[in-house]
């Protein structure tokens, strides 16, 4: 096991320097000079040269990275722009609005499709089933941001009880937070909610034909305690990683929801520094997000194989 | 007991026999045709799409109204007899802008999976069938571009090509190939091991005949269902790159974009955000069942069935 921890964390390591590649050369993959773009037109050349300097981009591309790297692992990401911040607590101070958002969505989607998946995986093909699955393909069918305008459109402007936007912090004022939290959260869970019945639907009905099932029913159990103490531990548990590789990919995949409902998260922020020219968040966003899906993959790997026993004990 | 066997051995002639085996490539493509007649999911999925190409290929023929004729007097007039869907806030009818997005949205399509297939595919079958150092080295540039998240990775490519409609199909295309690769890898890793691949060796046949002469064409069903899946997450993707501007530039019609315009006046008049995202999620729609129905069919038939065999050897 700690074998298999060590080489994994080996591999990590290569794919998070290829990572850190690629979000160095996304600033000279700009077609034009980067600088000219980031500044604007009326810039001076005084203001360019010295933006080229900051930036080191005079030196040649190999050192600029070794020296790009050597900042990122200081901490030092750059400076905004527009704003003359350090990059890094920029992130630091809107990523915690993504990771509120993102558990929600999580939670809301996770709870649903579970319960949803097993109940359609044990009465197969009955008509409750069939309504699971067409509602599972409407769900991954439906566009989240297209789904965010029309709940806006209903709660908000229609009945009015809901807000449409923004983001109240928990400690100051619970209930409105949680309203706030409502409509992004399902707008952001709702694709996963589909894939997730899916798949959990797919693994009951696996588990549920496998001999051990057939000997604890044959042994006499009640229904419930075969479903509760047998079937459910070995069908959660891939279900449970995907959650968590979910969870990952919603840091920095809820970049049109926090647009839509103007969550001050790290999506909300790329978005505004595209449109800024600001590259140098852009890139920090990117790869942190990055980092942390990576990571998160990892985690959730090595508890996955901690959790099954059949590959805890190889 | 003789009567009935009799009658079977007079019933067993060859062309009954024929019937039963696939013997020849053009047995199983029929086959296939056959099991997906059959098959509820993919006969609907298929016409919706059917139905949403022909739109996109006709759509001069279709649409009553040039969809960028601006008429400023006739702004965001509610449906009648003349604009069966209304009007925008330019007054372009919003039928006739609705149709002409499917072209956009097949178009960015049909062609970011394109890329992905083609060069994914190659990727994965280097990496599958030559494995080592070859492989390795691809695969982990695979997981890379897969560890960026989908959505974010395709807004920064597109923000920094520039917005327009080639440049997402670019940006689309690259973020896929992961997908492709690690599909096409290890089905071409399960065929390395099967017999008709050593029977070939052993003739004598150079590495890169077998690879795509024999053990490439098992791959095909597993990209099909994968290139339906690309598909319509190239489709949703596009409309999220447009709803953000980051998309084919104005005035071009395309459904995301006219979600993001519409959302200003989406309070009086929320048709505007309505037909466009219907369209949206009915093309989706038509790709997901269209998958889940391939899925049904070619899956299960080509484990059991080995078109290898059926090539000249």
């Amino acid at each position: 096991m700690l074998k298999y921890v060590l080489k994994r964390l080996l591999y990590v390591f290569v794919v998070l320097f290829l990572i850190s590649i690629i979000v160095f050369s996304l600033i000279h993959m700009i077609p034009g000079d980067p600088i000219k773009i980031m500044l604007g037109i009326r810039a001076k050349p005084e203001q360019i040269e010295e933006l080229r300097k900051q930036l080191n981009l005079d030196k040649p591309i190999v050192i600029q990275y070794i020296l790009w790297l050597k900042n990122i692992l200081r901490g030092d990401f750059g400076l905004s722009i527009r704003s003359k911040e350090p990059v890094l607590e920029l992130i630091l101070k809107k990523l915690p609005a993504t990771i509120i958002l993102s558990t929600a969505a999580l939670f809301f989607s996770s709870i649903l499709s579970i319960f949803l998946g097993i109940i359609a995986g044990y009465k197969r093909n009955s008509k409750f089933d069939i309504s699971v699955m067409v509602f599972a393909a409407l769900c991954v069918s439906i566009p989240e941001f297209w789904l965010g305008i029309m709940l806006i459109l209903f709660f908000a402007s229609y009945l009015s009880l809901l807000p449409s936007m923004g983001y109240e912090s928990f400690l100051i004022n619970p209930i409105m937070s949680i309203k706030h939290l409502i409509l992004p959260a399902l707008s952001a869970g709702f694709v996963l909610t589909g894939h997730t019945t899916r798949m959990t639907r797919s693994q009951m009905i696996d588990v549920l034909n496998q001999d051990y099932i057939k000997t604890a029913r044959a042994k006499g159990l009640k229904e419930q305690v075969v479903i509760l103490r047998h079937a459910l531990k070995n069908a959660l548990i891939p279900v449970v990683t995907v959650i968590g590789m979910q969870f990952g990919y919603l840091l920095g995949g809820t970049v049109i929801v926090e647009q839509i409902f103007a969550w001050p998260g790290i999506g909300r922020l790329v978005l505004q520094s595209i449109s800024n020219r600001d590259y140098p968040v852009v890139q920090g966003v990117v790869l942190i997000t990055a980092f942390l899906f990576v990571l998160i993959n990892l985690l959730v790997d090595i508890f996955y194989r901690f959790l099954d026993p059949k590959i805890r004990l190889e | 007991m003789m009567n009935k066997n009799n009658r079977n051995i007079k019933n067993l002639d060859s062309k009954k026999i024929d019937s039963f085996l696939i013997t020849s490539k053009k047995d199983h493509f029929i086959e296939i045709i056959r099991m997906f007649f059959n098959n509820k999911l993919a006969i609907t999925g298929g016409f919706i799409i059917f139905i949403i190409i022909l739109v996109a290929i006709f759509a001069d023929f279709i649409a009553p109204y040039d969809p960028f004729l601006v008429d400023s007097s006739n702004s965001l007039a509610p449906p009648s007899k003349l604009h069966i869907f209304g009007t925008d806030q330019f007054g372009r009818d919003l039928f006739s802008r609705v149709i002409f997005g499917t072209r956009i949205s097949m178009t960015v399509g049909i062609f970011s999976v394109l890329i992905s297939a083609i060069i994914g595919t190659m990727v994965g079958a280097f990496a599958g069938f030559y494995g080592g150092i070859v492989e390795t080295i691809l695969m982990r540039i695979m997981d890379t571009i897969f560890s960026f998240p989908t959505i974010l990775l395709a807004i920064t490519l597109a923000a920094i090509l520039g917005p327009n409609t080639l440049n997402v199909i670019i940006a689309i295309g690259i973020i896929y190939i992961p997908i492709f690769a690690r599909v096409v890898r290890s089905t071409v890793l399960a065929n390395k091991q099967k017999d008709y691949v050593e029977a070939a060796v052993s003739i004598g046949q150079k590495n890169f005949n077998i690879l795509f002469f024999h053990i490439l064409p098992n791959c095909i069903s597993p990209i099909i269902v994968q290139a339906t899946v690309a598909f319509a997450e190239a489709i949703i993707i596009e409309a999220g790159l447009s709803f953000v501007g980051l998309g084919p530039p104005p005035p071009s019609p395309s459904w995301g974009r006219m979600l993001s315009d519409a959302r200003q006046y989406m309070t009086d008049y929320p048709l505007l955000a309505i037909f466009p995202g219907l369209a949206i999620s009915i093309t989706i729609l038509g790709l997901n069942l269209l998958g889940d129905g391939l899925r049904d069919i070619l899956d299960p038939r080509l484990k059991s069935s080995n078109i290898g065999l059926n090539y000249k050897i």
